[in-house]
Formats: C-alpha cells, sequence, structure tokens
C-alpha cells in the first residue's frame, strides 16, 4: 500500500534522510530502528507531509503523493502518533479526538470518539479533563485514539514506549496488534528493539539517514543483526 | 462616591485596553510576533467609525464596517508584511510592523488631514443617572456591555465550535494539527480577522468617547498595547483581559492621587515594573 522511491528528506539545506526506500503492505508492519537522530522521526513527519521531502517519491496505493498537503494524505487514509504524544495540552480529550477527525463531519466524529472509547475506556472517563494534566500513559493512549479518528489504513507510530510503565506499553501494543489484525499497515519507530522485532514483518535499520540494513524479522533474528550493526 | 466613579472610569477605561490588546496577544499566541501595527488598525476603525456614522447616520452601521473593513486589512498585514518574513529571525518582522506602524500615522496624515476629524453629530451623548446621583454616559455603557458581550461570543466560539477548537489546537501545537488536517493558513486568517475586528472596536469606542481620531491616536496604544500584553503573560488571553482592567483601575485612581508626580503613562509603565519584579513572566504567564 505504501512504497517510498529513493526518498530524500531534510529540513532547509540540509538532508537528514538519503534514498530510502521500502514498502509496507496491508496488515504489515514495518519497524524502523536505529540510534538517536538517525532519521527515523523526520521520515514519518516526511510521510505525513510535515518535512519537506527533496527528493524521491511515495506512492500511497499506487498514487504518488509526494507532494500532495497533510490534509490530502489525512484523507487518504495515513495518520500519525507523534513521538513524544504531541496531544493538545489545553484541550480536553473529547477536543483533542474531535481535532484528530477534523476531516470529519460532526456525525462521523462522535461515532470514531466513542469508538475510541472503546479502546481506551479510561478516556471516556475522562473526557473532559485537561489532556495536559493526564499521565503519560494516559496521554499516549490519547495520542493513539487521535490518530484512530480517521479510521487511517496506514499508521504511523513513533515511540510510544517511551517513558512509560511496562504494563501500559503492553496495552498499547495490544491495540496495535489488533489494529494489524483488521489489515492496516503500521510503521512502528521503537527504541525497545525486542519490542520491535517481535511485532515486526519487516525491518529497516537506519544510521545517520542511511539505510543500512533490511529484510524480515526472522531474518534478523537468526543474524542477530540488530545486536552487530547497533552496537 | 467619588471611589466608585473612579473604579468605572477604570471599568471602562479597562474595556478598551482590553479590546485593543486582546489582538496583541492572539497574533502573538499563534505565531509570536509582536504586532505594533496592530495601533496603527486601531486608529483606522477609529476614522471608519466616524467618516460613516457622519455619512450615513447610523453608529451601528459604522461599528460593523469598521471590524469588517479593519479585519480584513489585517488579514492583508499578515498576507503581504508578515507571511514573507515569517522564516526570518522574529526582530525582521518587528522591524516591519514597526514600520508599517509609522507609515500608517502618515498616510492618515496624507488622506484625513493633521487635525483629526469629529462628530458631527455625536451618537449615544445621553448621561444616565446610577446609584446616588452619580452619572455615567451612555457610550461608556455601551463599551462596557459590548466588551463584555463580544468577549465571551468570542469565547464560547473558540471552546465549542469546530473551528475554535482548531485554532486552539494550532496555537498550542501548529504542525500536528495540521497532521490532523487544520488547515493552517485559515486560522491564520481568521486570527488576524479577529484580532484586527477587535481593536477597530476600540478604536471606534475610543474616537467616540473623546469625540476626536487623530493620526497619533495609535502612539499611546502602540507602546503601552505592548506593556499590557507583557504585563497579563505574553500570549495568555485570560492574563490580557485581566493585565487590561487592572493597568484602566490603576490609571483611574492613580490619575487622581499620584497625577501630580505621574503622568498617566508613567503610572502604566510603574505597574508593568512593579508586577514584573513580583512575577517575571507577568500575572498569567508560564514558569
Ligand atoms: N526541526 C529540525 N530542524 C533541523 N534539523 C532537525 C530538526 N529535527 C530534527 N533535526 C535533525 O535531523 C536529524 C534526524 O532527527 P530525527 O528526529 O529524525 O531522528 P530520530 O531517528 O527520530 O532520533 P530519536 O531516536 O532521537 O528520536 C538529527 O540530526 C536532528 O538533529
Ligand atoms: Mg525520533
Amino acid at each position: 500500500m505504501l512504497r517510498l522511491e529513493n526518498l530524500t528528506c531534510g529540513y532547509g539545506e540540509t538532508q537528514v534522510v538519503r534514498s530510502l526506500s521500502f514498502n509496507v503492505k496491508e496488515g504489515e508492519v514495518l519497524s524502523f530502528i536505529g540510534p538517536n537522530g538517525a532519521g527515523k522521526t523526520s521520515t514519518l513527519l516526511c510521510l505525513m507531509g510535515l518535512v519537506l521531502c527533496k527528493e524521491g517519491s511515495i506512492f500511497y496505493n499506487e498514487k504518488n503523493i509526494t507532494s500532495l498537503p497533510s490534509e490530502q494524505r489525512i484523507k487518504e487514509g495515513i495518520s500519525l502518533v507523534p513521538e513524544g504524544r504531541r496531544i493538545f495540552p489545553d484541550l480536553s480529550i473529547f477536543e483533542n479526538l474531535m481535532v484528530g477527525g477534523h476531516t470529519l463531519s460532526k456525525d462521523k466524529c462522535l461515532k470514531n470518539i466513542s469508538k475510541g472509547y472503546d479502546y481506551f475506556p479510561i478516556l471516556k472517563q475522562r473526557k473532559n479533563q485537561l489532556a495536559g494534566s493526564l499521565s503519560g500513559g494516559e496521554q499516549q493512549m490519547l495520542a493513539m485514539a487521535r490518530a484512530l479518528m480517521v479510521n487511517p489504513r496506514l499508521l504511523l507510530v513513533d515511540e510510544i514506549s517511551l517513558g512509560l510503565m511496562p504494563k501500559i506499553v503492553d496495552e498499547c501494543y495490544e491495540v496495535l496488534k489488533a489494529l494489524k489484525g483488521q489489515g492496516l499497515g503500521i510503521i512502528l519507530v521503537e527504541q525497545n528493539t525486542e519490542k520491535a522485532i517481535e511485532m515486526a514483518d519487516h525491518i529497516v535499520v537506519l544510521e545517520a539517514g542511511n539505510a543500512i540494513w533490511k529484510g524480515s524479522s526472522e531474518m534478523a533474528e537468526k543474524e542477530d543483526v540488530i545486536q552487530k550493526l547497533l552496537i | 462616591m467619588l471611589y466608585l466613579e473612579l473604579f468605572i472610569q477604570g471599568i471602562v477605561q479597562g474595556s478598551l485596553y482590553g479590546l485593543m490588546t486582546l489582538g496583541l496577544t492572539l497574533v502573538y499566541g499563534l505565531l509570536r510576533i509582536l504586532h505594533v501595527a496592530h495601533a496603527g488598525l486601531f486608529t483606522l476603525g477609529g476614522y471608519i467609525g466616524v467618516l460613516v456614522t457622519n455619512q450615513t447616520g447610523s453608529f451601528g452601521l459604522a461599528l460593523i464596517t469598521a471590524m469588517v473593513t479593519v479585519g480584513v486589512m489585517g488579514m492583508g498585514v499578515y498576507k503581504f508584511a508578515y507571511e514573507p518574513l515569517l522564516k526570518r529571525p522574529p526582530f525582521v518582522i518587528l522591524i516591519a510592523s514597526i514600520a508599517l506602524f509609522i507609515a500608517s500615522e502618515e498616510i492618515f496624515r496624507i488622506i484625513f488631514g493633521p487635525y483629526g476629524l469629529s462628530y458631527e453629530n455625536p451618537p449615544l451623548k445621553g448621561q444616565v443617572e446610577i446609584f446616588g446621583g452619580m452619572k455615567i454616559k451612555v457610550g461608556e455603557i455601551i463599551v462596557i456591555g459590548f466588551s463584555l458581550a463580544m468577549l465571551s461570543s468570542l469565547a464560547w466560539l473558540s471552546k465549542y465550535t469546530r473551528t475554535g477548537m482548531a485554532w486552539r489546537a494550532t496555537v498550542s501545537d501548529p504542525d500536528i494539527a495540521q497532521a490532523f488536517g487544520v488547515n493552517k493558513n485559515k486560522v491564520r486568517y481568521l486570527n488576524f480577522f479577529m484580532a484586527s475586528a477587535l481593536t477597530a472596536t476600540a478604536g471606534v469606542f475610543v474616537a467616540l468617547l473623546n469625540n476626536l481620531v487623530e493620526p497619533t491616536m495609535g502612539s499611546v496604544p502602540s507602546y503601552k498595547g505592548l506593556a499590557i500584553i507583557v504585563l497579563g503573560g505574553l500570549g495568555n488571553i485570560r492574563g490580557t483581559l485581566i493585565a487590561s482592567l487592572l493597568l484602566g483601575v490603576v490609571e483611574s485612581y492613580g490619575t487622581i492621587y499620584l497625577g501630580k508626580i505621574l503622568d498617566r503613562d508613567a503610572i502604566a509603565f510603574g505597574l508593568l515594573i512593579i508586577v514584573l519584579m513580583i512575577r517575571p513572566k507577568g500575572i498569567l504567564g508560564e514558569k
């Protein structure tokens, strides 16, 4: 469903990711691993239309979306759970979700909000609370529920486990597994390599903006790639 | 009695400050721009108020015309002066804004003449008596009532409409709001429209209460507006309103009791200095 061809992206004059290519199919998880500053977040933001794509192309269901604005990409079914959660702290949970569904009609929004509450019941209990007053775990759930508002077909997930208790991380991953089961394609950026490999069908290892290894997760385990490459 | 009268005068002045400076805070909150040229839009509002009232005899129509025209002008200022400079360091935009403001004073002078204009037939000039023989001008009551109505409808819009939510989301994280399909440019235009329409009403009312508009009407507001938004805590809407009212009231008492030693503006900046010594980020500023 998603195909990157020689994507080069960056900020201003600098390139932070060079000539990156990969595919993601429906129901597949692609894990993106690499050290700090490798360019993982930048790649996701570029897919979302928030970071400039300098060269190469992005195809989504065979349609070239390389220069579409974010608004159109959302409508095509791509959605982001950003690094650091980045919920809107001065808005209530309900309002955060409404903004998540900004491109939808109001009825559709309300319907999807109640779906989100089914995934994360705690959000329903606190729906009128300001998002900034939630715990880290709750904020992460909100960030996921917000991304799901648009019924995405491709979900971009950036470091959801960062700074969270293991129990909550597991809860978030349960939801991701369920979504994969529903046929969503997922691109997962994760520092926790164990989790990343466990979830993944395919893996791309990124270092300083270059893909230094690509393959299936079985290959990765067999070759013990992660240990070799990252240490 | 004097106490109460001064208090009411202070609230009237504070409401005008509020209408005038809320827009500065809206612009700062969204784009981190110190929008000095806002004071030029304030003066423009005053001129339109007087001219349209004199032409048509309808103050209401004048108020609405001022809001719409100045609102659109404000969007133009964003589009042609600020947007091209957004990638530059902030002081570049500040300088552009100051230049624009100074130019606007000269343009008013050229178009409308140096001596100012007055209402031929000043509207709303009656007085009403409230408790104990105290008198208050109808215009002043309208200022207070209008400000309240304006601010509460804005608060309602931003709280309950989807556009309001999108606007608040963009203020807090523009990129992520955009990632969910909020059109950043629409939010900015809306923001400048609202900000400018508000300051236009302040201009109209100041011109009404003084029965005068002149080219330099915006010069005091240009710097006092900055003092107020710093006092409230930069970018903080509630803080701006509190600071406006506080300043109005303090100036009102101050000119009577300290008037011999300090003039009105000195009192305003004195208050600013004192508050900033106690709360460096302003009344409601974040730490
Ligand atoms: N807004 C920005 N402007 C300029 N350079 C940036 C910006 N954001 C990130 N960079 C640079 O781009 C490079 C890649 O950063 P990116 O955040 O994509 O890495 P990452 O792999 O997600 O790292 P981490 O594991 O720390 O999240 C880094 O060198 C970073 O300094
Ligand atoms: Mg990152």
